[in-house]
């Protein structure tokens, strides 16, 4: 008998253990296939041992190696910083504020840090004599950070007033509204100013083309500090989805975990946001597609998300390459393209 | 009473003098299929585009009351291209700005025009400005300044002045193609645009007289529509290869050759030393502002320029 029951507590673990670890050697695989072919296929066709000598023996004078170093690498380094930072932003913000339609794109994270972009680069005439362009260029993911934060706070605070407190429509609909209202501050100053309309009118529709190795270091710091921030809070987040008055009985500092919660949102949203711009949906997306897959523990979900997000945005990228050859779309384009279907169906299957 | 009627015959002759430029209309169709009335004699011409609509009234000889413009960073107000091309702007001749991107309609209303010239591709609906002035829509972007000229010379009586100016470039186009085989030249224009290439098939001015000049065109310039233009990535540089690549900088903004240079070596590092064309000296930058235009001053400069390379490349071969 007490065999049995030490065999039982045994294989519990192990079986709570397995499905996450099938599921994230799936996405590894599934991520690694994305890789190989994004670097492979583009607007030129490259044959596979020049992409694979490319890597292991560069040759500068080889156009094909650029193509391969300068623009597909970068390009896939960059949709994995950018795919994975706005898959962990959306499942810390459905977390959060309890809300499944909750997405950096919806609660205001991309306008607020688009708007905060645009205003240091509209204000860049001005900062020139005290901020040079190198500093302005490597402090953009923090502007956009703090740009992200103050909105989405902005949009929780307001949502959190009244009676009835914060619901999820109360939090989409602020959202929605400070979201519009940031980018009609955007679009004033672009429409005034026409030098940073022409600088920044790809990088708004949400564009992974014309990066630079530059950028993606600047924006690895913020990244990996909104990473280790909401991994530390993962737990935390599970007593919250239970409740306020739960979490609080189990010794959580709801008001802190949320505030924490929101600035390691802010953070990985400014990295993505700065170096793609705001992409859209891909935070929606992502948490449902984990949870689909039955998983709930957010200390599981949010690797999970990082790794399905880096996944969705590889492949909108390829697509936006590939798709309409020679011709490039913006990969938030592509982004969009799947993700306003599933938004409907989201919020045409929820209970009122 | 006799100098009371020799008053009011005075009176009659003076109104009859003054009233046949408003009071005589004919109907044009523009470029949206729109029959309208538009009086014979325009004076009071407001332009939605700069570039395309009021440089090419200047050139025929018509100074519109009011135009579109553009805002640089510090305010001012500016006609693209307008004081290089034709030597005037807003601050040197009685031209009133009703916007930038987005057209003042209270600005419009107020310049009290007797015909507004819009084009397709202006946001202001047409349906807001008729109810202003008689309102014509013209299509910039297909055709080049053949058919933009010939519109507006029709419309503004100015048809004996677009003769010399068609006459003139006809006469470098003629020497250009004297000078050499264009059709054994293969040309292209392409710029560096927030990392992609932005290819087009007929850059405009430069564009236009590389076209009316007889050159050839790689493969994927001749896949864009006339009038087109394409983004594409810097994986396709390979396929602008030519004998001349021209690209453009940015002057309106003040930026210079190098500012373009660094535009496309964000799009893609080293592509100077990667691409033929500009390892070898063949690249061509030239000021956005001489050759974004289709006005006939910018097409006289840039066939200027063109035969100069031109020049230079038979040297070069010889």
């Amino acid at each position: 008998m007490s065999l049995a029951v030490t065999g039982l507590a045994t294989t519990r673990p192990r079986r709570r253990l397995a499905r996450p670890v099938l599921i994230a050697s799936g996405l590894m695989l599934l991520l690694v296939g994305l890789a190989i072919a994004h670097l492979g296929f583009g607007a030129r066709a490259i044959a596979p041992e020049v992409v694979v000598r490319a890597l292991i023996a560069f040759d500068a004078d080889s156009f094909d190696h650029n193509v391969i170093v300068e623009l597909r690498l970068l390009r896939l380094l960059a949709a994995l910083v950018v795919g994975a930072g706005l898959g962990l932003t959306g499942a810390l913000i459905q977390s959060v504020t309890r809300n499944p339609l909750g997405e950096p794109h919806v609660l205001g994270l991309n306008a607020g840090a688009a708007l905060a972009v645009v205003t240091t680069l509209t204000l860049s005439s001005f900062l020139g004599p005290v901020l040079p362009a190198p500093a302005l260029a490597a402090g953009r993911p923090l502007v956009a950070g703090l740009g992200a934060i103050l909105l989405c706070a902005a949009v929780l605070g307001v949502a959190a007033l009244g009676r009835t407190g914060m619901t999820p429509l109360k939090v989409t609909l602020c959202g929605v509204a400070f979201s519009a209202f940031a980018a009609a501050l955007t679009s004033a100053q672009l429409l005034l100013d026409d030098q940073t309309l022409a600088t920044v009118r790809l990088w708004l529709a949400g564009d992974l083309s014309g990066l630079s190795y530059g950028a993606l270091w600047a924006a690895l710091p913020p990244a990996m500090a909104g990473l280790a921030l909401a991994l530390v809070l993962a737990g935390r987040l599970d007593a919250l989805a239970m409740g306020d008055q739960m979490a609080a009985g189990l010794g959580i500092h709801v008001a802190r975990t949320r505030l924490m919660a929101l600035v390691a949102a802010g953070l990985l949203c400014g990295a993505a946001v700065s170096l793609a711009g705001p992409i859209g949906f891909v935070g929606l997306v992502v948490p449902h597609v984990v949870k689909a897959l039955g998983v709930r523990d957010m200390r599981v979900v949010l690797p999970l998300s990082a790794l399905a997000g880096a996944a969705l945005l590889v492949a909108a990228d390829l697509a936006a390459r590939s798709l309409f050859a020679p011709r490039e779309l913006a990969t938030g384009i592509v982004t969009a393209l799947v993700g306003v279907p599933v938004f409907i169906a989201l919020a045409a299957r929820r209970r009122p | 009473m006799i100098a009371l009627l020799r008053l009011a015959a005075l009176a009659l002759a003076f109104a009859v003098h003054l009233a046949p430029a408003h009071a005589q209309t004919r109907l044009f169709t523009d470029d949206l299929g729109r029959t309208v009335e538009v009086p014979a004699r325009p004076q009071r011409i407001v332009s939605l585009h700069d570039l395309d609509i009021t440089l090419p009234l200047i050139e025929l000889g018509v100074l519109p009351v009011a135009s579109h413009g553009r805002v640089r960073s510090d305010g001012t107000r500016f006609l693209r291209a307008g004081k290089l091309l034709t030597g005037v702007d807003f601050d040197t001749a009685p031209i009133a700005f009703i916007g930038a991107n987005a057209i003042d309609i209270e600005a419009v209303a107020a310049a009290k025009p007797d015909l507004i010239i819009t084009s397709p591709t202006r946001d202001t609906p047409v349906s807001q400005l008729e109810r202003i002035a008689p309102t014509v829509s013209i299509e910039h972007l297909k055709g080049g300044p053949d058919a933009i000229y010939g519109k507006l010379a029709a419309l503004t009586g100015t048809e004996g002045r677009l003769a010399t100016l068609k006459a003139r470039y006809a006469a470098q186009i003629a020497q250009l193609r004297g000078l050499v085989d264009t059709a054994g030249i293969t040309v292209v224009s392409f710029q560096a645009n927030q990392g992609k290439i932005t290819v087009f098939h007929t850059d405009r001015a430069l564009g236009r007289v590389l076209r009316d000049a007889g050159f050839r065109f790689p493969k994927i310039v001749e896949g864009i529509p006339e009038g087109g233009r394409m983004d594409v990535s810097a994986e396709r540089l390979p396929d602008l290869e030519a004998d001349l690549a021209f690209g453009t900088f940015r002057s309106d903004l003040g930026h210079g050759p190098a500012a373009e240079m660094a535009d496309m070596e964000k799009v893609m590092p080293g592509w100077c030393r990667l691409m033929k064309a500009c390892r070898e000296g063949r690249y061509v930058l030239l000021p956005r502002d001489e050759t974004i235009s289709n006005t006939f001053a910018a097409l006289n400069l840039v066939a200027a320029v063109v035969e100069a390379e031109v020049i230079r490349l038979r040297l070069a071969r010889r």
